[in-house]
């Protein structure tokens, strides 16, 4: 019978290192930032390429070669003595307008959950992102980055244990600063410095993009704010502040951030027992099979915990979170400005019941019909769409609410459904309050 | 016309496969003929084989396959030009009855016993994104492979579509003309497509085993292991130059996006947002093209839906100014090109044999350089051609500098009967018009439009609006 081959009219030479280097970059072998500050493996303690001994001059299509130019290489890599170096930022500019730091919480940490995990706990590991050196900063999610349109940003990501990366989503910088460690490298040893300017205002995320698949599950990500450039800016989260309307600014009274999750409690208590790098095969045995892949399936995602900003669903309470931080209450007349995020692995739909009709004005960072851009797109009423917005992964959207409706309750459900087979997971309710 | 020789070899070395039907030129669907070939009929074979996957583990599917071609899944790119005619002759080599529809044009619905074969035939629709597939039995005929891109071009591909709106074709208006989108205006031939699917092995070992097992106990409990873009998973979707897509910032390029699986998908494209241009529903052929031209960095990808994006190829913008200008200076310390990943965001697709990450549904998205002189296109935005007096007016834009000369031909500007009926000079923001007597385009019904002496860049086989 016909094989169709998996390189089909593109064929890879796997006698050939030049073509394995890249193959091996891709997967099993991402450079860590180590690897980079080795460009010519003539230093012993750094990280050599696949197949290769200290000393033998790396493939020119290895990442170390391939991303930089010689000069960077030779002028500014080469001469680096310590292998827990600082990786230096190409193309640096020396006076950012603002500077992040992260660091991964080493060893992860522990939620209480609000019923038994499938492994019968009471409690559930995550991994995040904190402020380095300031562990009060609650860190699940990570804490927001919030910056200010235009300006210039240095977000520093300091690994205590092992090596990650953050991708600031929806942020177009080089690839040395759009952290994937399939695309470019790992951060490990000493950190990066990551590179960029602050988008058109709008709501964007951050995580990390190490096998990505389990590192953005546990809980390694946050919020990424651009905030128009206006006096005040950025402003805090939960509070008033200014927002895009089209090309005008708009005054907002409260902002309601909600970072829609959910949660597969076998990923927390038994995957994470194989480590960070679960899943993943070596040089020379290059794919874990199924059969040895059995413990980690990370093809099965099957959800039993449902959160709105860090806040669990619980049916005892008929899964209406009330957390002061999700559910609103404002004073009928005000202006809210909703920031939804869907980082869960489900789909989700979002229904705010009439007569509430948010206007949906920004998407994935995007203001609807702001020039140049996004001129060929206007605003519109959510109930145009009958009240409900239906959010894949990752997607992003901005909803303007003038409360000048009838005080009272008002619920709005969130429903979640299976990424294979679109059953109805759980729906949550989220009181918005508007009183008089 | 019949398949050459020459056009098969372009075929075999190239990964994303397509053959053009009716009367279409080819240069209308990817410039210089790569990866297309050209036949009035198109025989295509319903046939067993083996999918190697990233992993190299071979899954049993069920293909189409062109005379003369291999097996491919997902099957190659078919397209016609609105309105020909299109012939296609299905031969069911398997055990079990298959189906053939491509939904949104009745006349392409046809079933193909065991050993038969059926022919269909039917005017291309309205232009834009179809797919073609075994519909019976859903979803399992479908899942196991049958099923393929079918795509319809305008006349006059100034946009994708036949009946843009007024904020589609402000958009293409704008691409090369205005200060926001600097370069060319959009090439017809810079389309790719990503066609995406899964396999759950344990199914598909099932269903061949069973061909006549239901579609509902197919999908029941499917839990799938594999994730395939255009039918190639992680590495080698990414590498592969007809699913990465890759330019230089100044060229847009149009990516039709179909999903023929059962898995929710969220495409994600680091590097640049993407305008969604349409919404399609694969499975009843509904089309719509969007007035509301939203810019995402996300877009959903539901089971049996398509949606087309177009990829501004913009400079990433969160690019500090100073850096870019060493970039393009080539003083930089990170130098081209910039290689951006773009991957579904429900992470469980991006692992196969239930882990491996990345090695699921992904590929890359690559910005080669700063656009440079040899670049230029010229576009089509309205032909006419008055029968009657043979008077042709045609309007356009061109990223060649103000004051270059364009020369207009009756016909295909490179065969050797072909004819200059006039000149015209680009003006400035790259608008240019022509109107003039051209009877010797009456004939052919085609014109072609070059840079001065037939040089490039060239536009060729424009279809005017007959009047």
């Amino acid at each position: 019978m016909a094989v169709i081959p998996r390189d089909r009219d593109h064929h890879l030479n796997e006698a050939n290192y030049d073509e394995m280097i890249q193959f091996w970059q891709h997967g099993v072998a991402q450079p860590s930032s180590m690897a980079l500050m080795d460009p010519n493996n003539t230093k012993p303690g750094f990280e050599l390429p696949p197949n290769r001994l200290l000393g033998e001059a790396p493939s020119p299509n290895d990442r170390r070669i391939s991303m930089f130019s010689a000069n960077f290489r030779n002028n500014v890599l080469a001469p680096i003595a310590d292998p827990l170096s600082l990786l230096p930022t190409p193309d640096p500019l020396p006076v950012p307008a603002r500077t992040f730091t992260r660091s991964n919480v080493a060893g992860g940490g522990v939620l209480p959950v609000p019923y038994a995990t499938k492994g019968g706990r009471l409690s559930m590991e995550v991994w995040g992102f904190n402020e380095t050196g300031n562990t009060n900063v609650p860190w699940f999610p990570g804490t927001t980055i919030r910056v200010r349109e235009g300006e210039l940003v240095h977000s520093h990501l300091g690994p205590r244990f092992g090596s990650h990366t953050i991708h600031h989503h929806g942020i177009e910088p080089t690839p040395m600063n759009d952290g994937v460690g399939h695309a470019t490298f790992l951060v490990g040893g000493g950190g990066y410095t990551y590179q960029w300017i602050a988008p058109p205002a709008g709501t964007y995320f951050y995580h990390c993009h190490k096998n990505t698949v389990l590192h953005f599950e546990m809980g390694m990500y946050g919020l990424l704010i651009s905030d128009p450039d206006v006096p005040g800016a950025p402003f805090l989260d939960g509070r008033s502040g200014m927002v895009y309307r089209q090309d005008s600014l708009r005054n907002y009274d409260k902002e309601v951030l909600w970072v829609i999750d959910d949660m597969d409690s076998r990923w927390h208590e038994d995957v994470i027992a194989m480590g960070h790098s679960a899943g993943i095969g070596r040089v020379g045995n290059e794919f874990i099979t199924s059969a040895d892949n059995t413990d980690v399936n990370l093809h099965r995602f099957d959800p039993d915990f449902f959160l709105v900003s860090g806040v669990f669903a619980s049916p005892v309470e008929q899964n209406v979170i009330t957390h002061p931080a999700v559910s609103p209450t404002v004073t009928r007349g005000e202006t809210i400005l909703f920031r939804v995020l869907n980082a869960a692995y489900t789909v989700v739909t979002v229904r705010f019941p009439s007569p509430l009709n948010p206007e949906v004005i920004a998407m994935d960072g995007r203001t609807l019909g702001r020039t140049p851009f996004v001129q060929y797109a206007n605003p519109f009423g959510l109930s145009s769409l009958g009240g409900e917005m239906r959010l894949s992964t990752a997607q992003r959207w901005d909803l303007l609410l003038n409360t000048s409706v009838p005080a009272g309750t008002y619920s709005v459900t969130i429903e979640y459904r299976h990424w294979v087979t679109q059953a109805l997971l759980r729906t949550v309710t989220v009181p918005v309050v508007i009183t008089s | 016309m019949t398949i050459s020789r020459r056009d098969f070899l372009k075929l075999s070395s190239s990964g994303l496969a397509a053959v053009a039907l009716g009367t279409a030129g080819l240069q209308l669907f990817w410039r210089g003929s790569e990866a297309v070939a050209a036949t009035q009929v198109l025989n295509l074979e319903i046939v067993e084989a083996l999918h190697e996957m990233t992993d190299k583990v071979q899954i049993p599917v069920w293909a189409f396959q062109m005379a003369g071609d291999v097996p491919r899944v997902p099957g190659m790119v078919i397209a016609a030009v609105e309105g020909d005619e299109v012939d296609i002759r299905i031969t069911n080599r398997h055990s079990v009855v298959h189906g053939f529809s491509i939904p949104g044009i009745p006349a392409a619905t046809t079933t193909i016993n065991p050993g038969a074969t059926v022919n269909i035939r039917f005017p291309a629709p309205p232009a834009g994104t179809y797919l073609y597939l075994d519909h019976l039995n859903a979803p399992l005929n479908r899942v196991m492979g049958l099923h393929g891109a079918f795509v319809s071009m305008p006349r006059i591909p100034f946009t994708p579509y036949s009946n843009a709106t007024s904020n589609v074709t402000k958009l293409f208006e704008h691409f090369g003309t205005t200060n926001h989108f600097p370069g060319n205006p959009w090439d017809p031939a810079r389309s790719w497509i990503w066609l995406v699917n899964s396999y759950d092995p344990v199914k598909n070992a099932q269903a061949a085993a069973n061909p006549a097992m239901s579609g509902a106990t197919f999908a029941g409990n499917y839990v799938p292991q594999y994730f395939t873009i255009s039918g190639k998973s992680g590495f080698f979707a990414s590498h592969d130059p007809h699913i990465a897509v890759s330019g230089r910032v100044g060229q847009p390029a149009l990516v039709r996006c179909l999903n023929a699986g059962l898995v929710w998908h969220s495409m994600h494209l680091h590097g640049n947002h993407v305008y969604v241009l349409t919404d399609s529903n694969l499975g009843n052929g509904g089309l719509t093209v969007q007035q509301n031209l939203i810019l995402v960095d996300v877009w959903s990808l539901p089971p049996l839906s398509g949606k087309d994006v177009v990829i501004p190829f913009i400079k990433p913008p969160d690019i500090p100014d100073e850096t870019w200008n060493r970039m393009i200076s080539g003083v930089s310390d990170e130098v081209f090109p910039l290689d951006f990943p773009m991957h579904c965001h429900t992470e469980p697709s991006q692992t196969a044999a239930a882990g491996n990450y990345p090695s699921g549904l992904l590929t890359h998205f690559m910005i080669e350089g700063n656009i440079s002189a040899g670049d230029a296109t010229i576009q089509v935005e309205k032909a006419e051609l008055r029968i009657k007096f043979g008077k042709l007016t045609l309007k356009g834009t061109c990223s060649l500098p103000a004051g270059s000369i364009l020369e207009i031909y009756a016909g295909g500007a490179v065969t050797p009967q072909s004819q200059l009926v006039g000149r015209t000079t680009v003006q400035v923001g790259g608008i240019w018009t022509f109107s003039g007597r051209a009877l010797r385009a009456i004939p052919s019904r085609s014109v072609s439009i070059t840079a001065q002496n037939k040089a490039n860049p060239q536009r060729l086989d424009v279809r005017p609006v007959i009047r």
